[in-house]
């Protein structure tokens, strides 16, 4: 991949297949995906439970081997070219995975230890992360919030062009998921690269610029989160006659339809900005109480999305079953 | 270099793995008091006590004559006076030191290479076997080894720092715990003033430096046994297998020796600097004048062992490198 890999992605695989075989036969968890993250921003990694999103990170990051394709991280091939980018990338895989019998601070300093990262770097992660006053505690006492937040810090010691975060909210206290967003926001808005994978959409359209979204190991959409919503073509809107309403707005570039919320509720579709549906319904005598923007949120999308892909895991001769 | 540093760090701050290190210094200490213990010499008033005790026993008189009229059935006929009054005074001695219940030995520090030295070595080897398979052990139990690859993924790298903090602890271990065992040993023998066989010093030395190998390469085999199954548990349940299981297997399978594979006679063989096993088919035949007597003695020496046990480790170890280098990282 060293010679097509394009510069400005920070990640990128294509064709990436990973297959498990079993006693019940080979399951594929991940099948030519083309995965396209470019640099700066943040990028959510989206997909249901068993979609292989996990998977990808774990073989991009060397931890589980590829079956089949090619992955690169900062233009350079991986794994080959793992040992020479690794510094430039923090990563949390699933679950926190730390030894239980040391402390929070003992954990990290080991880690930092090994890549020769000064003690300063330490204190500085544990501050980031709000550990400071328990990091001395052992790591099994730690609540599964306290957890998240060390492996965040970990992440930390290596000051990462490319954070990847997978499920970095889990278990956190409402307050906890704010810090956690900010933080990812502010490295983001800093340069760093951050591939966020969650299931909270809501806060992945909050601090996402771009996404991908997998389903069944397959490549559903990506891009921009502005592309993947789609242009805003649907209004709602809220007047006291309904029925001159549809009669302004009957023909041209509008469909009206009703709404379903009441009388006096009606739905828009149209391409005109919504300056001009004011316009035409004032000209007609008909004024408005409310005009709502309606857009699909991320979640809708990926409800749409996924749902269309068929359930069930696939198997190694590309057959599907439930 | 690093990585060997931060290996051996996380081996100190281990919990299970300093109770081990302890246990290494404790056993050996329990071993060398028991055995200091055992070998104290008898006191004046103890002999007097005991001397007076025999020969106040209704045999004693009756025995002690027996030995007086034929004492070549009594001792070696090297070691029989020529004159009847030393006779009398040496089957004295020898039948008080019977009815008194004198048998305790003296220290002797020779005689010890093949008791409570081989012991220690063998305890050390043991509980080092147990650190390396808890050290790595946990790593895998907790999952905290792929973060440890997410900062250094060169595996063949993490591999060989583990691997190289316990040989390194194993062979700093085996020797501080056998040289401080002997030393402690040599000295008890001095304050009692026993005279000390020459060539013992030599022979101590070589044992330590068997020890100490044996240790590092004990640790090597409970880490890559459990580097190639993940698990503790499985490394234990595999040790189990290959003493108990292993044994049994090799014991009926069509060997002509049997004996000689299994793992516990070479590891006394390498300690000990051999190791007398018995075959069924006769080595040597001797006429000891009522006819012919064979025997099917046979000595494995210590380097044939130290090949064997190597072996062993070879296939393991390799085995688990090539597992650790392909296998996906939970």
């Amino acid at each position: 991949m060293s010679s097509t890999a394009t510069a400005d992605l920070v990640i990128e695989t294509r064709g990436l297949r990973k297959e498990f075989s079993g006693r019940r036969g080979t399951r594929v968890a991940v099948q030519d995906l083309d995965l396209a993250v470019p640099r700066g921003g943040v990028h959510g990694f989206l997909g249901p439970n068993g979609s292989g999103k996990t998977t990808t990170i774990r073989m991009l990051l060397g931890l589980a081997r590829a079956t089949r394709g090619d992955m690169a991280l900062f233009g350079t091939p991986v794994p080959a070219g793992l040992p020479g980018v690794i510094d430039r990338v923090g990563a949390v895989v699933e679950m926190p995975k730390f030894l239980p019998h040391f402390t929070g601070r003992q954990n990290l300093t080991i880690l930092a230890r090994s890549k020769g990262i000064a003690a300063e770097r330490v204190d500085a992660a544990v501050d980031t992360v709000g550990l400071r006053g328990r990091d001395g505690d052992r790591y099994r006492a730690y609540s599964l919030g306290m957890k998240q937040r060390l492996a965040i810090a970990a992440t930390l010691l290596k000051d990462p062009q490319l954070l990847i975060l997978d499920e970095p909210t889990n278990g956190l206290d409402p307050a906890g998921i704010r810090e956690i967003r900010e933080t990812i926001r502010t490295l983001g808005e800093a340069g760093v690269t951050v591939l966020l994978s969650s299931h909270i959409l809501a806060e992945v359209q909050q601090v996402c610029t771009s996404a991908t979204i997998i389903g069944n190991g397959r490549l559903l959409a990506s891009g921009r989160v502005e592309d993947l919503l789609g242009a805003s073509t649907s209004y709602r809107i809220v007047v006291d006659d309904p029925d001159a309403a549809r009669r302004a707005l009957g023909g041209g570039p509008y469909a009206v339809s009703g709404d379903g919320d009441g009388a006096t509720s009606l739905r828009v579709e149209t391409d005109v900005p919504p300056a001009e549906i004011t316009r035409t319904l004032g000209e007609a005598g008909v004024w408005l109480s409310e005009l709502t923007s309606v857009r699909p949120d991320l979640e809708t999308v990926f409800l749409e999305l996924t749902s269309q892909d068929t359930l069930g895991s696939t198997t190694a001769d590309g057959g599907v079953h439930a | 270099m690093r990585l060997l540093g931060v290996e051996l760090t996380r081996l100190r701050w281990r919990r299970a793995c300093l109770v081990l290190l302890v246990a290494s210094f404790v056993v050996p200490a329990l071993i060398w008091a028991g055995t200091v213990w055992g070998t104290r010499p008898y006191s004046d008033a103890e002999v007097q006590r005991a001397t007076e005790q025999a020969q106040a026993q209704p045999g004693f008189a009756q025995e002690l004559r027996r030995c007086e009229r034929k004492p070549e059935q009594f001792f070696p006929p090297e070691e029989v006076p020529d004159d009847q009054a030393d006779v009398s005074e040496q089957c004295r001695t020898l039948v008080t030191s019977w009815w008194s219940g004198q048998f305790r030995q003296p220290l002797d520090l020779r005689r010890e290479l093949e008791g409570s030295g081989t012991g220690i070595a063998i305890v050390v080897a043991g509980l080092m076997m147990l650190l390396g398979a808890t050290f790595v052990g946990a790593d895998w139990a907790s999952g905290s080894m792929s973060n440890q690859l997410l900062f250094e993924p060169r595996r063949l790298r993490v591999y060989a720092a583990k691997a190289g903090a316990v040989v390194v602890t194993g062979l700093l271990l085996g020797l501080v715990v056998a040289t401080a065992w002997w030393l402690g040993l040599a000295g008890v023998a001095r304050a009692r003033d026993l005279t000390i066989a020459g060539g013992t010093a030599g022979d101590v030395g070589w044992q330590v430096v068997r020890g100490a190998l044996l240790a590092a390469a004990a640790g090597l085999a409970g880490l890559v046994t459990t580097m190639l199954f993940r698990s503790t548990v499985a490394t234990l349940g595999i040790l189990f297998a290959v003493v108990v299981a292993g044994s049994f297997l090799i014991a009926v399978l069509p060997f002509e020796s049997p004996e000689r594979w299994l793992p516990h006679l070479n590891v006394l063989a390498w300690i000990g600097d051999g190791a007398v096993y018995y075959t069924e088919t006769p080595q040597t035949c001797v006429d000891d004048g009522t006819g012919m007597v064979c025997s099917g003695e046979r000595v494995l020496e210590a380097r044939t062992a130290a090949a064997y046990l190597l072996s062993g480790l070879g296939l393991v170890g390799a085995a688990s490198l090539g597992s650790f280098r392909r296998r996906d990282i939970p």
